[in-house]
């Protein structure tokens, strides 16, 4: 392993160093003051387009836009389509689910300058065998709109919300996330929801007799058509009469649903909102009913602006400001907000996510007053800036009672394969989302196998390691061991951007020995190019960071490789401010947002690269 | 002022006795009073000229004052500003209510226990045997060496001056090893023993008016180590002197200054906010903090003729149950009450009859005391599944009826050592621990394979105590003749 003290010449100047640290502080101010404009607000977490165009859909039935806002979505999405009519996912990958949501939003809401976009479209999407193969979400808008029949979404038994909640297979066991999902499908469709939102059908393929397609529900196999059988008993035996059942059931279900407001106004995050004010409309809800205006106040302030191109765009976000971006855009800029941002968002209240999680409240939220859901991306970015302001004035007993309250949940959302879960305990063992069902999705918080779900357990540790907690305590060992596995068998496949975090949040509790920290090492160092960077320039501070962190002793220089990969960040920083910009890979979204982009993400990365790389040389 | 002895007087003593610490300057009071002849030669050596700095034991259950007392000790240790303590408070979390374990819930005549600095307690008791004309106390001198005949029996101590020059070999009709865990006359015995490092136990002293029952230790809980929280010295009319005692880990994740951060950081936020306060106020006035390692060292099962191990020397248990100085009384207690039995001019005085019962009371007592300690630090310290079950449990059970406070408390306090209370106490707080595993605290809906993981944890625990629990009960209803098949006499097999 090469860890050589680099010779002093190709230590990066200190002048160089001063002048990439004031860019980045000048790229963190403009995000910040970016992000803050009151008047348009940019947003922080991009998601793709889908909930822009479901919001437009939505529109019809629920007035969420003014004139001016429609047309600004409308416009974000004719930015977003492709040479080849298509519309791509935050990953980059074209979708088909996005591409009919899209296009059906210009066709509803747009003008008639968008027929050749919309036939674009089309043409791809009967090319990949019509809109019904979309996703779940797309099949059920299609169902409401009459596009499709009913059939074509899954039959959900009304008895799953008049179940026990203790029971595993009751609407009430599943996660808060999906389970809003869940309720709000089952009202519709129980309803047989129909909204006026423009034709849609001739994005359908179908066959000679000009019959829609019936798309698979499950994936092929014997269990796999098990499972189809059993959705067409469901679906058979609803012509039984069972009235009270059915009446009983969404009785309940809109009780749940009604429960499940926050305190923002909205559910989860922006979809689970839409769909579940589209389910109350759908039983009788008026449009000035006041949980429905909190709801579409509330997807209003989900709304913002991105930059593409030198253009901004308005999109719809997934939730308003996400906590854990937040407070590390105040970490990074020693915002003097940041006590009371984190402070005064912390739980104080029990909450669904207690259901599974054996510990009193703390900890904080997706966003802020979302306080029925604990989120542990934002509680461990919260804790890392609460150490670093505890570190500053140790006497202040709220920062150091929240750090404790927060310790205890961290510690309960451990599962017990040592991984740390994100919303809720159990939420990566959906029994049902094992099952060869294609439209598990929405009860899953991302497809597994994750490598952010590594990050964020690893990370998780970090904290805990952070508030003392022993590394041979079992639970720091389980942790350690589950990460120790997944590195096994996927160390070829991680990113510099995950594989970077991991490593630094680990090396601080593990020896220089230590066979894990040795592979995640051996893996980052033989990720460094010829010109000293790891890749993109977010990739090259968060490899950097680590490698700093790896130093021994704060009295030895840092390592050859840190020292190469910092005069590349520098340099790349100083020549060119702009490439602070550049896009950054997505991490997972909250709820049906599967992938969203933090743009202020490379800006901060080599912030807190270049200050520890500050810290030290000095 | 009268001070110690510069070298011994004599050439021979009834009874050599190593380290001047509670545990020796009680036996030499002990078997002083129990000396009806008036005649025998007792020998106190210590290391230390002066007193002993080191941080160590400062908390004394109502027993050991009561040990005090009948030795005449106590008067001049409260008039140093000892503080009378009535009980324990215990806190699962700094925000949940706090448990009661109160000594009048035992007995109203068993008296208040003891907070008192370690170095106004060994000034006190080491002036006071100064005093006393029956005791020679030297100071300065460091056992380098015994001596024993072709029976195995010790009959000599080489000692050394601290000057490194003078040299003397004591003829001892019975030497007593009162040097604390790393003793040194253990190790020139060759005594084996199993002791394991736990970690460091790191003190902080500071001064409160606003701390709720100073009379009650306080044992806090929650954090990556369990707290123990006393006053030691009563400065004004509501004002005390308070010892925080930390437990930190085995590896010292920081030390020197990054020590009071590390602390701050780590483990100020499981205090109230009152004793956080405090703590904080007192590191940034740049108060000291005490280092002491925390060590497990089980009885210790060595019949040397001639060798007796009292207080620590003999085995000792994690700090959290305060109980050390208590147990080194109980010993001294026990070797006046074998002495008294012999007559007046029996030689040797303490014959192999007379350390054979004393041995036999020390094993009915210590090893009980010392499986409860270490049980309780073992749960207060939560590293496995199994031992936050039983801390849970801990709590569930004392909150469920103050009787089982109060038997616990006697257990701890070592006012109750009958096999039967021990045996009853494991087996309802086992109760509890499975109970704790199965039903959640907070959670609605803890999955079954939650519940089940924390069943295992429990039932791997309580199979570990199971062995320790018979072991205990066996030594407690083993009669005075029997010795253990296959020891020989240093205690190995």
């Amino acid at each position: 392993m090469l860890d050589l003290p680099a010779p002093s010449p190709s230590t990066a100047s200190t002048d160089d160093l001063v002048s990439a640290l004031a860019n980045t502080r000048a790229s963190l101010q403009a995000w910040s003051a970016r992000i803050h404009n009151p008047q348009s607000p940019h947003l922080v977490a991009i998601p793709d387009l889908r909930a822009s165009a479901e919001v437009l859909l939505a529109d019809a039935v629920l007035g969420l836009l003014e004139q001016d806002e429609r047309e600004a979505l409308l416009e974000s999405i004719r930015a977003e389509q492709q040479d080849s009519g298509e519309w791509l996912d935050a990953q980059g990958q074209a979708d088909l689910s996005l591409t009919v949501l899209c296009a059906w939003a210009l066709r509803a809401r747009g003008s008639s300058q968008d027929q050749k976009a919309i036939e674009l479209a089309r043409s791809g999407v009967l090319d990949r065998g019509g809109a019904q193969r979309g996703s779940f979400s797309l099949r059920l808008w299609l169902a409401m709109a009459g596009a499709i029949p009913w059939d074509f979404v899954p039959a959900v038994p009304s008895e799953l919300w008049l179940l026990p909640a203790k029971l595993p297979i009751s609407a009430h066991g599943l996660s808060a996330r999906a389970q809003s999902y869940l309720t709000a499908f089952h009202l519709m469709a129980s309803a047989k929801t129909r909204v006026h939102i423009g034709d849609i059908s001739d994005f359908i393929e179908r066959n000679e007799e000009s019959k829609a397609i019936a798309p698979r529900l499950t994936r092929p196999g014997f269990v796999g058509d098990l499972m189809q059988s059993l959705d067409r008993a469901i679906k058979l035996s609803r012509k039984l009469p069972r009235r009270p059942i059915r009446k009983a059931s969404l009785r309940r279900a809109q009780r749940l649903l009604c429960d499940q407001q926050q305190a923002h106004g909205g559910w989860f995050s922006v979809r689970p909102t839409l769909w579940a004010m589209m389910a109350l409309r759908a039983h009788g809800r008026q449009s000035d009913d006041p949980v429905l205006l909190r709801g579409v106040a509330y997807i209003r302030r989900c709304r913002g602006w991105v930059e593409r191109d030198g253009k901004k765009y308005l999109v719809q976000g997934h939730s308003a400001r996400p906590m854990a971006q937040e407070i590390e855009l105040a970490r990074a800029q020693q915002d003097k907000r940041l006590r009371s941002l984190i402070l005064d968002n912390e739980i104080r209240q029990s909450g669904p996510w207690q259901r599974r999680a054996e510990c009193p409240p703390g900890g904080w939220p997706t966003e802020a007053l979302a306080t029925l859901h604990f989120d542990l991306w934002a509680s461990v970015e919260a804790l890392e800036g609460l150490y670093h302001l505890h570190r500053q004035d140790p006497g202040d007993l709220k920062i150091s009672n929240a750090r404790r309250r927060a310790a205890q949940l961290l510690l309960a959302m451990q599962e017990i394969d040592g991984s740390f879960a994100l919303f809720e305990r159990g939420e990566t063992q959906v029994a049902i989302a094992k099952a060869p069902w294609l439209d598990a999705e929405p009860l899953r918080s991302w497809p597994p196998p994750s490598s952010f779900h590594v990050v964020l357990s690893a990370r998780a540790l970090g904290a805990l390691h952070g508030l003392g907690w022993r590394p041979h305590d079992d639970r720091i060992q389980r942790g350690l061991a589950y990460i120790s596995q997944a590195f096994k068998d996927n160390e070829n496949v991680w990113p510099v951007e995950h594989l970077a975090p991991i490593l630094r949040a680990l090396s601080p509790m593990l020896s220089p020995e230590d066979p894990l920290r040795q592979g995640l090492e051996r893996r980052l160092r033989s990720r460094q190019r010829e010109d000293g960077s790891f890749g993109s320039l977010h990739a090259t501070a968060h490899a950097l960071h680590a490698l700093i962190s790896l130093c021994p002793s704060k009295d030895l220089p840092v390592c050859a490789q840190s020292q190469r990969a910092a005069r590349c960040l520098i340099q790349e920083i100083v020549e060119n401010p702009q490439a602070l910009q550049s896009p950054s890979p997505p991490v997972p979204g909250c709820a049906l947002a599967r992938w969203a982009v933090d743009p202020s993400a490379p800006a901060k990365a080599a912030h807190f690269a270049l200050l520890a790389l500050d810290a030290a040389q000095s | 002022m009268i001070t110690p002895s510069p070298a011994p007087r004599h050439a021979h003593y009834d009874i050599v006795i190593v380290g001047a610490g509670i545990a020796g300057c009680a036996a030499a009071r002990a078997l002083a009073q129990a000396d009806a002849s008036r005649g025998r030669k007792i020998l106190l050596v210590d290391l230390h000229r002066d007193h002993n700095r080191q941080f160590a034991g400062e908390f004394l259950h109502p027993r050991g004052v009561q040990v005090l007392e009948s030795l005449g000790l106590a008067q001049d240790i409260r008039a140093r500003g000892a503080v009378e303590m009535s009980g324990f408070l215990v806190h699962e979390q700094p925000d949940s209510a706090e448990v009661r374990l109160a000594y009048d819930q035992l007995s109203p005549n068993l008296g208040p226990g003891l907070g008192v600095d370690h170095l106004a307690l060994n000034r006190s008791l080491r002036e006071q045997l100064v005093q006393d004309s029956r005791i020679e106390l030297c100071g300065g001198w460091r056992a380098t060496g015994i001596v024993q005949d072709t029976q195995g029996r010790i009959t000599h101590l080489d000692v050394r001056g601290a000057d490194r020059k003078e040299r003397r070999r004591l003829a001892c009709s019975t030497l007593i090893a009162a040097d604390g865990k790393r003793s040194t006359v253990r190790k020139l015995a060759k005594i084996q023993d199993h002791s394991e490092a736990l970690g460091f136990t790191v003190g902080l002293c500071f001064r409160s008016e606003n701390i709720a029952q100073p009379d009650h230790a306080q044992v806090l809980l929650g954090g990556p180590g369990p707290m123990l929280l006393y006053a030691i010295e009563k400065v004004g009319e509501s004002c005390f002197r308070f010892r925080l005692t930390i437990d930190v880990p085995r590896g010292l994740p920081a030390k020197g200054p990054e020590l009071p951060d590390y602390l701050r950081l780590h483990y100020f936020p499981y205090l109230p906010d009152a004793i956080a306060r405090a703590c904080e106020r007192s590191l940034a006035e740049g108060a000291n903090l005490d280092l002491a390692p925390a060590v497990d060292l089980p009885a210790i099962q060595a019949r040397v003729p001639g060798l007796v191990l009292v207080g620590d020397a003999a085995g000792c248990s994690h700090p959290i149950t305060a109980s050390g100085m208590t147990m080194a009384l109980l010993d001294a207690e026990n070797l006046g009450r074998v002495a008294a039995l012999r007559p007046a001019d029996a030689t040797p005085w303490l014959n192999a009859a007379a350390l054979r019962s004393f041995d036999a009371a020390h094993d009915r007592y210590v090893p009980t005391r010392q499986a409860v300690a270490s049980a309780i630090a073992e749960a207060f310290r939560g590293e496995h599944e199994g031992a936050r079950c039983i801390r849970r449990a801990l709590f569930s059970y004392w909150r469920a009826h103050p009787r089982n406070a109060r038997r616990s408390l006697a257990l701890l306090s070592c006012t109750e050592a009958r096999p039967q209370v021990f045996l009853s106490e494991y087996v309802k707080a086992a109760k509890h621990a499975l109970s704790a595993s199965l039903f959640p605290q907070h959670a609605s809906e803890l999955p079954l394979a939650d519940r089940w993981w924390k069943l295992q944890g429990t039932l791997k625990s309580a199979q570990e105590k199971f062995g320790l629990v018979a072991d205990v009960g066996w030594k407690q209803v083993k009669p005075t003749w029997w010795s253990e098949p296959g020891r020989n006499a240093m205690g190995t097999r």
